[in-house]
């Protein structure tokens, strides 16, 4: 019984227990069954690779771009792998890899290659041309001054191009993608131009091309030029009338670059639609570019008109000027030449011919020379001063006149040595040796062979009619020496200026004719030297200085009179002895007064510094009197 | 507006240059054709509502001793294989240079042209030779470049096959 108990009681623990079993698994399902599924997912996620990459898909590139901006490792891990696959890339298929960088390899590569070259010479031609001519050293200087390449100056002078037409055509069917023309320019149907530019091309390159890279780049057809360049899917021509520069390539192979990174599928799916290259047509009119020459401007008939007038007028006042010139040249030589005429200024001023110098009173005049030539006298102004000129004519008519010889007497002059022939009154033959020694241009006289004649009455009766005319003579040199100013140019001065010194002499030779004839007139003569002065500065200083400028004077006509051994004044008195000094200087000093009146008697008003200068200056005032006798004197 | 290449492909003296000189327009000189080999020219078709510029490109005729550029296919669309009814070595050709064209730019749609229809009299082939030409799904226009028949229909139906109409 209590086995038979033991093994109910053995059986209904199993059932319990087995009952507890199927209750734990209930609750166990119950506690973790949805963790349990959820872990058999992610297991089933991690365990399946399709599943696995889909997932890591959404979060690779976040991933890469996290990582990489922590750290290089990612490049750095990559970095053998896609070299690996570009060389496999490469040699598979080269040709893609070059269609995918060339657009942008292509400008930076072309640049490269035209800054190198830039400044070498781009037309040997041309350069030789040009060397050698008169152009061409003009731009050589000009490559010179601007520190530029010779061959640069060449191109930029000889530059003329327009961009006339460009298209822009598929390579694959030589279909035109876009056509931009310039205005006024007359094209044909674009879209047969570019099939035949297209099938030309193919032509050419089965003909002559040997390799598959090789394509037709350049037309030359007249003066026009047909550029291609050519991209992977389309190629650009321009067609050019004239040289174009040579960068201009790269601007075409710019525009064609830009088109292929704008277009770049469109071009590779191209099926006859060429509306989508509206786009572009921007960038190919940037290439219709030209330069031309500064056309020359066509000058109106008017204006050659006036330049042949200018012309005209021109020549007509150069044959006139040249006239004139030729005219006052010879004048001027015929002056020169003219005996008794020294000229020492020759000058055009304000259209007037002016002309200064000295002039002998003999001399021709220059008035009657001027009508000759034809010019007119108020276009000439004469500034003339007096002079005695030693030309042998000139002093063989001043001895004839002084001397006034009477018939009976030849004189001769030869070499500055006056002789005498025939016969003459011991009276004429005195005054004669006294004169001569006196008179410019004698050098010495040899009156040994005259003779001396008595005179008889009739004689004394001729000289009395003829001392007439010597009082008529000697009015004449009161008056002349009255006109003569010695004047003084530096203010306060009393020396007498050296250019004066040569009046004076003329002076001294006047008052010498002056006392002889008033001599022979029984004529006296007192001369009074008056000294002016400008009105600046006190009145007894302008009075002593003019006193002491007529001091000046007449001290210098003493002195010389007493060094020539002349014998004015004393001649007045011919009674006197000769040989006594100081009584000749008393005669002088008792003919010759003198008187400063300062600025008292100006010669000029004075306004401006010239009217100054001349009035600072010396007088002369001539008295001439009936000579009185001691005998009346003392009566 | 849609352009399209186009070549007229066939032998010698088949009327390739007639079948286009009346209908299409032209600036260049028949003189091309044998000095480059090639001649373009250009017609203007409506297929429905779909205008269409076909670029011509007349090709020199197939001969013993002359053989034509294939460079020129290039791009082609589609093309006019032309032979000459009184002439049936031409549908030789014709279909000769059919298979180099294809061997060349791979499938693309064309006519088959049997020209000089005026001549019908003198024809050297018969329907079913033309037939036969059918069975293979080719399109056969019968056209005479002299009377101007069936020419339009020609680039029309050509126009049309480029479409996928």
């Amino acid at each position: 019984m209590s086995d038979q108990n033991d093994k109910h009681t053995e059986k209904d623990v199993d059932i319990i227990a087995g009952q507890e079993s199927d209750q734990l698994k209930m609750l166990r399902s119950i506690l973790i069954g949805p963790e349990k599924d959820r872990i058999a997912h992610l297991q089933k996620r991690l365990d399946s690779p399709e599943i696995y990459t889909k997932e890591l898909s959404k979060v690779v590139a976040e991933a890469i771009m996290l990582r990489s901006s922590n750290d290089n490792k990612i490049a750095q891990v990559l970095e053998p792998t896609i070299a690996n696959t570009l060389k496999a890339s490469v040699k598979k298929d080269p040709k893609a890899l070059v269609d995918a960088i060339s657009p942008i390899m292509g400008p930076s590569i072309r640049k490269a290659i035209v800054n190198t070259i830039g400044g070498m010479i781009q037309s040997l031609n041309q350069t030789l041309e040009y060397s050698f001519s008169l152009q061409g050293l003009k731009w050589r200087l000009e490559a010179i001054r601007t520190k530029k390449p010779f061959a640069e100056i060449v191109l930029l002078n000889t530059l003329i191009y327009q961009v006339e037409q460009v298209f822009l055509i598929h390579t694959h069917t030589g279909l035109v993608l876009q056509h931009v023309v310039a205005k006024e320019v007359e094209t044909r149907d674009a879209d047969l131009v570019s099939g035949m530019l297209t099938a030309i091309q193919d032509f050419v390159k089965d003909s002559f091309s040997s390799g598959k890279d090789e394509s037709l780049d350049t037309l030359r057809v007249g003066d026009r030029n047909v550029l291609l360049n050519h991209g992977p899917y389309a190629l650009v021509a321009a067609v050019i009338r004239g040289t174009p520069p040579p960068d201009y390539t790269v601007l075409l192979d710019d525009a064609l670059d830009t088109i292929h990174v704008k277009m770049g599928g469109v071009l590779e799916a191209f099926d006859g639609d060429a509306a989508p290259f509206e786009t572009v047509r921007q960038d190919l009119e940037y290439c219709l570019q030209a330069q031309f020459a500064n056309e020359k401007k066509k000058i109106s008939p008017t204006f050659w008109a006036v330049i042949g007038v200018v012309v005209f007028l021109l020549l007509s006042w150069s044959v006139f000027s040249l006239q004139n010139y030729y005219r006052w040249s010879g004048y001027v030589k015929k002056l020169s030449n003219a005996p008794g005429i020294i000229i020492t200024e020759n000058e055009k001023k304000s259209g007037r011919h002016y002309i200064a110098g000295l002039k002998d009173p003999l001399a021709p005049d220059p008035d009657a020379l001027l009508k000759e030539t034809g010019l007119k006298r108020e276009d000439v102004v004469f500034s003339w001063k007096p002079y005695h000129s030693l030309h042998p004519e000139f002093v063989s008519l001043r001895i004839k006149n002084i001397l006034n010889p009477p018939d009976t007497v030849t004189l001769e002059l030869e070499n500055g040595i006056l002789s005498a022939f025939g016969s003459a009154s011991g009276q004429w033959i005195s005054e004669a040796t006294l004169l001569m020694r006196l008179m410019p241009g004698v050098d010495g006289f040899d009156f040994n062979r005259l003779g001396e004649t008595v005179p008889d009455e009739n004689e004394q009766i001729r000289h009395m009619i003829s001392s007439w005319s010597e009082s008529a003579r000697c009015n004449a040199l009161e008056k002349r020496i009255e006109g003569t100013i010695i004047h003084f140019k530096e203010k306060e001065s009393i020396n007498i200026p050296a250019d004066q010194k040569s009046v004076l002499h003329t002076l001294l030779f006047d008052f010498e004719k002056l006392f002889q004839l008033a001599r022979l007139a029984g004529k006296q003569v007192y001369v009074e030297i008056v000294g002016h002065t400008d009105s600046i500065g006190t009145e007894k200083i302008n009075l002593h200085i003019s006193k002491k400028r007529a001091e000046a004077v007449r001290e210098f006509l003493a002195a010389r009179t007493l060094e020539t051994g002349g014998s004015f004044p004393v001649l007045s008195q011919p009674h006197m002895c000769k040989s006594c000094h100081a009584q000749r200087v008393k005669t002088i000093q008792d003919n010759f007064k003198t008187v400063g009146v300062g600025a008292g008697q100006p010669l000029r008003k004075e306004v401006l510094e010239k009217d100054r200068e001349t009035n600072r200056c010396v007088t002369f005032n001539v008295s001439i009197t009936d000579i009185v006798s001691d005998k009346d004197q003392h009566e | 507006m849609i352009q399209k290449k186009i070549c007229m492909i066939g032998s010698f003296a088949v009327g390739k240059t007639s079948l286009v000189s009346r209908f299409v327009d032209s600036i260049f000189s028949d003189k091309y054709i044998t000095t480059v080999g090639v001649k373009i020219d250009k017609k203007t078709i409506s297929v429905g509502t779909q205008d269409m510029t076909l670029v011509l490109w007349d090709l020199e005729g197939e001969d013993e001793f002359q053989k034509f550029r294939v460079s020129y296919l290039r791009g082609t669309s589609g093309y006019l294989l032309v032979s000459d009814g009184t002439r049936p070595n031409t549908i030789d050709v014709a279909l000769k240079l059919q298979q180099e064209v294809e061997t060349a730019i791979g499938a693309v749609p064309f006519i088959f042209i049997i020209n000089k229809h005026d001549l019908i009299d003198e024809w050297k082939i018969n329907e079913s030779d033309i037939d036969h030409l059918r069975s293979k799904g080719w399109e056969v226009i019968k056209t005479s470049a002299k009377l101007g028949q069936a020419v339009e229909e020609a680039f029309l139906t050509l126009g049309a096959r480029m479409l996928g109409t």
